[in-house]
């Protein structure tokens, strides 16, 4: 197993590997209750626990929370919108096309792809979309780095 | 064109970044895509890094929607709790 440095309590690989961990274990034990199909619950409870151990700090992990817990809701619920969240809609609606700031050139066409790509990105300016692509590259890695240890050890432990 | 820029000029509360912001911001992004950073050059296009950027993430979507499927698999078969806890000390040691 590739153990790059000894273990620090805060890291953000430590805090998701126990969030995740937590969660696998919850869905072992519910596992006939749902009725997904249980890769999408694991995948779903990575993608929960990285964005849980980053916590709020970034647009990419509120979009995420939003996202899972709107999930858990009746999608005909419309809850009134809080005020940040009235602005921003309202930006959004007249703010024009964020999307190419640059129009004439070639290079920012590519931003539309990346947008749908890093969760929140449709309504982030450029400068912000850029920097919450740098993190959240970063948090992807680490989560498939923890993921395939996961899957290495749980291939080779006997099981009972 | 020009109505295009006249109109976002209008827009309030959307600041104009400057393209140096932005070139810096995406040599940052540089720095993080393996493909690009191993092939050393300096010169690569903004467009390039977005591009590898998009290709970058959407393989590391794809790693973890694989991954999940073999954990939803070995989960299944794995139901010691004594397996469970071997298995954490491994990982946070």
């Amino acid at each position: 197993m590739t153990a790059q440095q000894s273990p620090n309590p805060s890291s953000l690989r430590t805090r998701f590997t126990y969030r995740f961990l937590r969660a696998l274990k919850e869905l072992n034990k519910h596992r006939s209750a749902t009725s997904w199909p249980s890769y999408r619950r694991v995948k779903v409870a990575a993608d929960a626990s990285m964005a849980a151990a980053v916590k709020s700090r970034r647009a990419w992990t509120r979009a995420v929370l939003r996202k899972i817990r709107r999930g858990h809701r009746s999608p005909r619920w419309n809850r009134p919108l809080a005020t940040r969240e009235l602005r921003r809609k309202i930006r959004r609606n007249h703010g024009g096309n964020p999307r190419k700031i640059r129009g004439s050139h070639g290079d920012f066409g590519q931003t539309n792809e990346l947008r749908k790509l890093v969760p929140g990105g449709e309504s982030m300016e450029i400068s912000s979309l850029l920097g919450e692509t740098a993190h959240y590259i970063k948090c992807l890695s680490t989560q498939v780095q923890v993921m395939r240890d996961l899957v290495d050890l749980y291939s080779s432990t006997p099981t009972s | 064109m020009s109505s295009r820029r006249s109109r976002s000029r209008q827009q309030s509360g959307v600041s104009r970044i400057s393209d140096d912001q932005i070139a810096d911001l995406v040599s940052k992004l540089q720095q993080l895509i393996p493909e690009i950073r191993n092939r050393r050059s300096d010169k690569v296009s903004a467009s390039k890094v977005l591009q590898e950027t998009c290709n970058y993430i959407r393989n590391l979507h794809r790693e973890v929607d694989d991954l999940s499927e073999r954990l939803a698999e070995l989960l299944e078969n794995t139901d010691s709790d004594s397996a469970q806890a071997a298995i954490i000390r491994s990982l946070l040691m």
